[in-house]
């Protein structure tokens, strides 16, 4: 079974495109030799149900995505910085359904769950964001976090 | 003493918005108003850029209905490079757009607005929702899930990704569909019918039971509707071709206009603004604001058209118009019925998945003309999801974008959505409202479900995790707040 890495946002929406941006080096890794398959990347806006088919079928799954500083995750304080942590069994299990089109994480393995019986371990990777203004271009505090947040990529890719 | 209702945001549709109700100083409802407060400047972002990636461009506008822009714009192309798209082209983005109604059509149906008809409006919120679907019927919320996965394993198969795939070119498509993607179509579409099927009969159940009172009051009122009509007057989702075009019919049946072309759009269609949304609001010219309001997306699909012109979909076209229509037309008028609408629309998606499926010319033909810049402004149309879908770019001779302006199906609902949620304010809100009144969470949701009949698409072109919560306020005339209302 491989890794799944989803990267979540909208890469015309400055910051807002990290989630793709790193997922995108994950994919570029490929698979070394002797090492598990190269992982599953998926590039989305938001994370809709049908997902759950595919989360299905990983051995672990990570979302990567923007947080807003300022916002409950991660604790902003003055230096914000990249965090890498396990979603918690249960976290966000309805909580943002009723966002719409979108899941959080944890609803969306919370569907696999009741869907496919099976529930592979997830992870979050959050980077700051800063700024959403149209355009590709990350912002230049984003862009000073990107070496911790491809660090803790490359530490959760390496750990089989 | 004047006081205002404000939900805000409105859930389980795409971007951010409110609904504020207006109530006069004897506590009754004066009017609606559906705010949109994002304002999204994609129109703006596009001048200077090449014509050629307005399609890649424009297509992140939305994550949920890409496809809608990357074919507008793609036609939009066409038009600048003066060019007809091979035959095996145009068959090719047909059966993209089919695959993107089905997938949108089946989230909207199953995972934002069934959990309201199955669980119905007094359930728990907490569970109302996909999960609580889960619960109650787990085979149809299976089955539903997989619907829409069809449709969009079939946009990635053709665009070789899921979303945002700039797969439609100006003057066709990249690439033709390979054979083991017809035959994975043609194998998983029986069990898509199968999930259409026992849907259908589900529904008209429901409606035939609790679900009455709900199609007399979720936005019944006469209006005019517009969507594109093929030659021979027949459903049609991307180009009406010869003789077809734009129709507008009114509710007694009456077609107002017919065969309009996008390009003269100008002439038919004007755009009103208001200081309190971000959203325009488009009207028939002819009548003038607000009387020229129109409706477009499935409902107005299938009033505008004379039938679909597949079996299965023809027989559930009558059953709709004779279960919800009136006049010889068969006209429906009920926002409700877009929910229904839908449903026939998908199945009109799946015999013409098919029909496109089988054809091998889609597998082996020419698909792209190529041509350098021709003409220095077109306007393009298609068929998105919530309904017609107008680009209109201007460029200068390097083929640089001068000047975009994009009508959006949702704006175009924009004013019959503020007329469905008064509507239903007025049924279900005490009128008077007393000073002391506490909103039930079964009427704010029955607010929000009338929005969601229209399936709205303000902007999901940030995300911001973790947001969209809801929220409701009473407020009196001098903004002062007087109960407020989350979850």
């Amino acid at each position: 079974m491989s890794d799944l890495v989803i990267g979540i946002g909208n890469p015309l929406r400055g910051d807002d495109g990290v989630g793709w941006w790193l997922a995108r080096r994950a994919q570029a890794r490929g698979r070394a030799p002797g090492t598990r398959p190269a992982p599953m990347v998926r590039l989305v806006p938001q994370l809709t149900p049908e997902l759950a088919l595919e989360v299905a079928t990983a051995r672990r799954v990570l979302f990567v995505d923007a947080w807003c500083v300022g916002g409950a995750e991660g604790g902003a304080g003055q230096n914000p910085a990249p965090l890498l942590r396990p979603l918690r069994p249960g976290e966000g299990g309805e909580v943002g359904v009723a966002g719409g089109h979108a899941l959080a994480p944890g609803a969306l393995l919370a569907l696999t769950a009741l869907l496919e019986g099976t529930r592979p371990p997830g992870w979050l990777l959050l980077v700051p964001a800063f700024a959403f203004p149209h355009g590709a271009a990350l912002s230049a505090d984003l862009r000073a976090r990107l070496p911790a947040a491809r660090r803790l990529l490359a530490a959760w890719l390496a750990d089989a | 003493m004047t006081r205002t209702v404000v939900i805000d945001p409105v859930t389980r549709i795409e971007g951010h918005a409110k609904i504020t109700l207006q109530l006069d100083e004897g506590g009754h409802l004066v009017e609606a108003r559906f705010h949109v407060t994002e304002y999204r400047g994609f129109e703006k972002f596009c001048e200077g850029r090449p014509f050629t990636e307005m399609a890649g461009i424009t297509a992140r506008i939305c994550g949920i209905c890409p496809v809608s822009h990357l074919l507008a714009a793609a036609k939009t192309g066409d038009k600048l490079l003066a060019v007809a798209i091979p035959p095996a082209a145009d068959g090719l983005r047909r059966l993209l757009n089919l695959a993107q109604l089905t997938q949108s059509h089946a989230l909207s149906f199953f995972h934002l607005s069934s959990p309201d008809f199955l669980l119905g409006w007094e359930s728990d919120p907490a569970k109302r929702n996909v999960f609580g679907l889960m619960a109650a019927d787990p085979e149809l919320a299976r089955a539903g899930i997989r619907l829409r996965q069809f449709g969009q394993q079939i946009l990635e198969r053709l665009g070789g990704r899921r979303i945002h795939a700039a797969w439609a070119v100006p003057g066709g498509v990249r690439t033709p569909m390979d054979a083991e993607t017809r035959d994975w179509i043609l194998a998983r579409l029986p069990e898509e019918r199968a999930t259409v099927e026992r849907t259908l009969e589900l529904y008209k159940g429901l409606l035939d039971g609790p679900l009455r009172r709900e199609q007399r009051t979720f936005g019944d009122f006469p209006s005019l509707f517009l969507g594109l009509v093929n030659g021979e007057g027949l459903w049609e989702h991307l180009d009406g071709g010869p003789g077809g075009g734009l129709r507008i019919r009114a509710s007694d049946g009456t077609v107002l206009a017919d065969r309009l072309s996008e390009d003269d759009y100008r002439g038919f269609l004007a755009e009103a603004v208001e200081a309190w949304s971000y959203l325009k609001f488009p009207y028939y010219r002819l009548l003038g604001y607000p009387e020229g309001m129109y409706r477009v997306g499935p409902l107005a699909r299938l009033n505008v058209c004379e039938r679909i012109g597949t079996p299965w979909a023809d027989r559930e076209l009558a059953e709709l118009r004779q279960r919800s229509g009136s006049g010889p037309a068969g006209v429906i008028t009920s926002s409700f019925a877009y929910h229904h609408a839908r449903l026939v629309e998908i199945v009109a998606c799946l015999e013409a998945i098919e029909r496109h499926a089988a054809d091998p010319q889609l597998v082996e033909g020419r698909v792209r003309s190529r041509a350098s810049l021709n003409r220095n402004e077109a306007v393009g149309v298609s068929e998105a999801p919530r309904g017609t879908l107008f680009h209109h770019y201007r460029v200068d001779d390097d083929g640089l974008i001068t000047a975009v302006n994009l009508i959006i199906a949702t704006g175009q609902n924009n004013l019959a959505m503020n007329r469905t949620v008064a509507q239903i304010a007025r049924e279900y809100l005490p009128d008077p409202v007393p000073a002391n009144a506490e909103i039930p969470e079964p009427l704010l949701n029955r607010v929000e479900a009338g929005i969601r009949c229209f399936d709205p698409c303000l902007s999901c072109s940030t995300h911001a995790a973790g947001q969209m919560p809801l929220r409701l306020e009473l407020r009196d005339a001098a903004g002062a707040l007087l109960a407020e209302r989350s979850r």
